[in-house]
């Protein structure tokens, strides 16, 4: 398999002198074509850093980022983001919304159109392109983001927390959907997520982040294989999985070299509460 | 499509599943015959869960009562009605309080002179080109201030004094500059104009959501298109209160430029008016003023109706 995105030894600090925060340090990895992959890592871990270091939307002061092999200055052309909310563009309709980054990219109108009903039918949101988004449900939003950046057929999908803010039902629904999706069409997808079931659910690999500044601290392959129905949570081996990730998150929290926790020491239990479980 | 590939999966192992029970019952032990139904069931209500939420139903139309069709006429006949009453009741003479038939038929007589005619266009020509002037400088400055600080800490000073002296005060000094024609109404009403286009414009483009922009960033716009897919659009409700505020200040101003010094317009017709004690005249200048001033507030409306028809979707904030 070869590989689309390659991380080497990023790190990235917010501001500078005695008052800045390292966000991100040392942090390798790679994601192979057609691969899930899951970010896990506690609040504040800057998981949105690396994203937004990946897309090029902030620069690296450390490291590398190759997408297809190819660094780039500015925001790379072979990024597809989508955020946690949907930011669609309230005066526009969905087609409007969806051929935004064609129009960005001076596309022929009728080509532009073309290509955004193609990207609404993958979502199934095809019936809906002259509503507006004030019209539509979470959901639906999401999907039309979701359309929206595949519409320039991106090399990798980055998603952060791409379904944190629907109800458990539809997030459920859009899991099964990108997994649809990537059958479909293949897309790499990287995403950032703080539940710890959707990563196991979702990827093919799960990276578990250490506390601020992130590394990662532990890769736990998903061993459910590709085709995976909402059942498969019910299974053993899925419980297995999130055991595994959790383990990950907790041992995440240890400095191994201070052999103490950073930022405060969790009392037995209270240090899951965050997570959705 | 892709999009309904967990629930096609779904509905075909249930298929599957009531197939295989039908087709050898005997095979399987009891206790997963009486699985199967509610398997089914279980089946049904996942996909009866999973079934998106129907989106925000199109509001119900308001259904108006018979009068409210008429309430505008109905409006104008009673307040026409009052006036009478009150000039008859009154017996007040007609350099005081003309009735509304004094004032038609000085119209009447008024209107074959031509005169008319030549004031409402002086006053609307002065209005429209000062205005236009004042918007246009209004939206660049404004534009200016929303993006840089220093521009802003330069001009806070003039936008602060801007907003607590009526600049009605400075029109003694343009008609002295620019004398008593066109071009001292016009510079009138641009700098009447000017302010509260400028606070509109930069508060509309100040309040820009920046996650659409760093959306935009994403799609590696440049400047030049984000200022006209994201913020322009976005400003556009701001953009548009001030607009309608400034066609109603740019008629105020060139009213009071026309009073202070001029020899045609609406604003000198109702002094001149007052001067000759020729009340039922006065009403006729100051009724073409509140149809202008109405017509210019409509169209504005209109326009601004038409730029943010998509807030009539849905639910917004």
């Amino acid at each position: 398999m070869d590989t689309v995105l390659q991380v080497h030894n990023l790190s990235y600090t917010y501001g500078w002198g005695p008052r800045s925060t390292p966000a991100v340090r040392q942090l390798s990895f790679e994601v192979g074509r057609g691969e899930i992959v899951a970010l896990v890592g506690p609040s504040g871990s800057g998981k949105t850093t690396i994203l937004k270091l990946i897309a090029g939307l902030l620069q690296p002061q450390e490291g590398s980022i190759l997408i297809d092999g190819r660094a780039s200055d500015g925001v790379h052309p072979d990024v597809g983001y989508i955020f946690q909310e949907p930011r669609l563009l309230p005066w526009r309709t969905v087609i409007e919304n969806v051929m935004l980054p064609l129009q960005v990219q001076r596309l022929s109108q009728p080509q532009a159109r073309f290509t955004a009903e193609r990207a609404l039918q993958v979502v199934g949101l095809h019936d809906a392109e002259q509503r507006y988004p004030a019209e539509l449900s979470g959901g639906m939003r999401q999907r039309a983001a979701i359309a929206r950046a595949l519409t320039y057929d991106p090399a990798i999908l980055l998603m952060d927390e791409p379904f944190a803010a629907l109800d458990a039902i539809s997030r459920e629904r859009l899991n099964m959907e990108m997994l649809g999706l990537r059958r479909a069409t293949g897309k790499t997808m990287l995403f950032v997520t703080h539940s710890i079931s959707e990563a196991v659910l979702m990827g093919d690999r799960v990276l578990v982040l250490s506390q601020r500044p992130a590394s990662v601290c532990r890769e736990v392959r998903v061993s459910l294989g590709p085709e995976r129905a909402p059942s498969v949570q019910d299974s053993l081996e899925f419980t297995r999985l999130t055991a595994a990730v959790r383990d990950a998150l907790e041992y995440g929290g240890f400095d191994l070299e201070s052999e103490s926790y950073m930022g405060e020491e969790p009392e037995d239990g209270e240090w899951l509460a965050d997570w959705e479980l | 499509m892709a999009g309904r590939l967990g629930a096609v999966t779904g509905q075909e192992a249930a298929a599957r599943r009531a197939a295989s029970g039908q087709k050898s019952p005997s095979n399987q032990d009891p206790s997963a015959q009486d699985l199967e139904p509610a398997l089914n069931r279980a089946q049904t209500l996942r996909q009866e869960l999973t079934r998106e939420p129907a989106s925000a139903e199109p509001r119900p139309a308001y259904r108006r009562a018979a009068w409210e069709h008429w309430s505008l006429a109905i409006s104008l006949a009673g307040g026409l009605a009052i006036w009478w009453l009150v000039v008859i009741g009154a017996r007040l003479p007609r350099f005081v309080m003309p009735t509304p038939a004094a004032v038609l038929l000085r119209l009447i007589d008024y209107l074959p002179t031509g005169q008319l005619w030549s004031h409402f266009v002086a006053t609307i020509s002065e209005a429209i080109l000062g205005g236009a002037l004042g918007v246009l400088f209004g939206l660049l400055s404004g534009y200016a201030l929303a993006k840089s600080v220093p521009a802003e800490k330069l001009m806070a000073p003039y936008l602060v004094a801007s907003q607590s002296v009526p600049v009605i005060a400075f029109t003694p000094i343009l008609i002295l500059w620019f004398g008593p024609g066109l071009m001292s109404k016009v510079i009138i009403c641009a700098v009447i104009v000017f302010f509260p286009m400028t606070i509109s414009t930069m508060v509309g483009l100040r309040s820009v959501d920046p996650r659409l922009v760093e959306l935009m960033h994403t799609f590696r716009a440049d400047g030049w298109q984000i200022l006209r897919m994201v913020e322009i659009p976005a400003a556009m409700p701001n953009i548009m209160g001030g607009l309608k505020v400034s066609g109603t200040l740019s008629i105020l101003g060139a009213v009071v430029g026309e009073f202070v010094g001029a020899k045609r317009g609406l604003g000198f017709l109702v002094n001149y008016a007052a001067y000759q004690l020729d009340t039922p005249l006065m009403f006729v200048g100051l009724f073409s003023l509140v149809a202008l001033g109405v017509t210019v507030f409509s169209l504005i409306s209109l326009a601004e109706r038409r730029a943010l028809r998509w807030r009539l979707h849905g639910h917004h904030r």
